[in-house]
């Protein structure tokens, strides 16, 4: 039967601050944990530190205090949904540990959202992003085989394939080619705001993340690694923001904003295995199904306008976190070679020698060793060979197979 | 603002709207200017009312006929059309074009505005005629002229 958060009761508002013994959660066993469970509470951490960074942009565009309170009422219990979540993943779980988790959520929600998209431009948009992260995860799983006993592949349980995908080093570029077409909220398929929303929050986090943890490093390649690759996340996430509908008014992208919060708790929680861990995305929806409720009123009070107008009729079909290394690789096979030219994606043969993209390239490339390069040869110097993970045989591009000794 | 939506049915604001945006695609189309620059300072008031026109008829207008049994299909293939309009608008934001691509791809958007308007004018207007009553036109009028105002701002 379909769900309809707007016709579910939630928890009231004032029955869901929690205390700070409910806050400091048991975090999972690192060496226990589902790969996809990890994915599932990365994901939402990003989901919910979004929630608060875009609640505080809301209150810094208004006069109206009745608004601002409003907003700082549910904003104090997302950010404590966000430590919740968040301190699930273990302090044993080592940073570059959960890198690879977040490289494994950027392949397998990136690679499920393109699949579901009704919109063939924003599915076009995904593909893309998705064969950068895929790399992203390659040249982090070399770091690791690196500095680490523990291989990448356990990490991912075996469920991503690790190989080359789009090479890192192609993805820096004029930062105008990264705008891309907006979406209409009003004349699209509304999973498509829900899509872009998701993805955006994640790609926006794996920024974050980069960027804050990427000097706790004193090897010099993982520094510069940390340092090239937060870069690349930059470039997603103006490139996936720029699906948004930014025509939309505040009301109602918070209600866009708390409508796929209770589509992601609600997917997540379908497939959970780990009970305790289900018993906090239900607990999660509940709140979440509140948190919608309130901004419904808000958008009816201030926009005059019906909620319904922009979200689907019931929520859509759950997103899941799966194995999905056949698309994958049909992507890399058929697109790798592509790069965008302003609101499109092209061959990298047609981009005329003159193009603002090797300028860029030359800039920042150009004799320096460039950090994702420079660890896959300081891998194949220190083991003998680079490290991947192929389960399902060759590499489909043969371009980007492994070198033979 | 409310005096103006409660005298002036919807109808009478849309194709005001497309008038002045028609009349200012021609006269740019008549007697282009010379170089890209100018060609492009032309353009932009007219990129920005149309812009917001169409977001403000999606919100105002089509959304209110995309939830009727009757006007449903028609709003969506509106909607399929404004899409269309949107790309041709962004592609003229392009970096690379030379005047006659310019010109090339703002006659498409002219012809293209022109048939959409006729369709909304003449089908469109009527089914909406025999579906909503005054009130729900009153209220639509209202809607669009606070809309347009916004999509201004967001447009810009």
């Amino acid at each position: 039967m379909s769900f309809n958060p707007l016709a579910e009761k939630g928890i009231p508002l004032e029955r869901q601050l929690r205390n700070w013994s409910e806050l400091n959660v048991q975090p999972y066993d690192k060496d226990d944990v589902h790969p996809f469970t990890r994915t599932r509470i990365i994901t939402m951490n990003g989901i919910e530190v979004e929630a608060a960074i875009f609640s505080h942009n809301f209150a810094r565009h208004t006069r109206n205090l009745d608004l601002k309170r409003a907003l700082a009422r549910t904003r104090a219990i997302e950010q404590q949904q966000q430590k919740a979540v968040n301190w699930l993943i273990p302090g044993d779980e080592s940073t570059l540990e959960v890198t690879i988790g977040y490289e494994q959520v950027a392949v397998e929600l990136t690679a499920w959202v393109a699949q579901m998209e009704p919109n063939l431009y924003a599915k076009r948009c995904y593909d893309f992003g998705l064969l950068e992260d895929f790399d992203h995860l390659y040249r982090y799983a070399n770091l690791l085989d690196m500095t680490n006993p523990k291989k990448a592949e356990q990490v991912v349980g075996q469920l991503t394939e690790i190989m080359p995908g789009r090479p890192t080093k192609r993805h820096h570029r004029d930062p105008v080619d990264m705008i891309r077409r907006s979406l209409d909220a009003y004349v699209g398929d509304p999973l498509s705001a829900l899509h872009a929303l998701t993805i955006t929050a994640a790609e926006q986090q794996t920024m974050n993340f980069y960027m804050t943890i990427g000097n706790r490093y004193q090897e010099p390649v993982a520094r510069g690694l940390y340092a090239e690759i937060a870069s690349v996340e930059e470039e997603h996430v103006t490139h996936y923001e720029s699906l948004l509908d930014a025509s939309l008014s505040w009301t109602e992208m918070l209600v866009q904003h708390e409508y796929n919060e209770c589509y992601l708790y609600y997917s997540f929680m379908q497939q959970e295995q780990d009970p305790r861990i289900k018993r906090i995305w239900e607990l999660h929806l509940n709140m979440e199904i509140e948190h919608l409720r309130l901004a419904c009123e808000l958008m009816k009070a201030y926009d005059n306008r019906d909620p319904e107008m922009i979200l689907p009729k019931s929520l859509p079909a759950p997103v899941r976190f799966e194995s999905n290394k056949q698309y994958v690789r049909s992507v890399l096979a058929s697109t790798v070679d592509l790069l965008p030219n302003e609101l499109e994606f092209v061959p990298m043969s047609e981009l005329p020698k003159d193009h603002r993209f090797y300028k860029f390239q030359e800039k920042v490339n150009d004799s320096v060793a460039i950090p994702s390069e420079q660890v896959i040869q300081d891998t194949i110097k220190a083991k003998g060979r680079e490290y991947r993970f192929q389960s399902d045989g060759r590499h489909p591009v043969p371009a980007l197979e492994e070198a033979q000794a | 603002m409310t005096q103006a939506a409660t005298t002036t049915q919807i109808f009478d604001i849309l194709t005001q709207d497309h008038r002045d945006v028609m009349q200012r695609l021609d006269r740019i189309l008549a007697s282009p200017a010379a170089d890209m620059e100018s060609l492009r300072m032309a353009f932009a008031p007219v990129r920005a009312m149309l812009l917001a026109h169409a977001l403000a008829e999606e919100r105002a207008f089509y959304s209110r006929l995309k939830q009727n049994a009757r006007t449903e299909q028609t709003a969506l293939s509106a909607g399929g059309e404004h899409e269309i309009m949107t790309r041709l608008i962004e592609d003229l934001s392009g970096y690379g074009l030379n005047r006659d691509e310019f010109l090339s791809l703002l006659r498409g958007l002219a012809d293209l505005t022109r048939e959409h308007i006729e369709t909304e004018e003449g089908p469109i207007f009527a089914e909406a005629r025999q579906v909503f009553d005054r009130a729900m036109l009153d209220e639509m009028a209202r809607s669009m002229i606070i809309e347009k105002s916004r999509m201004l701002q967001a447009v810009a």
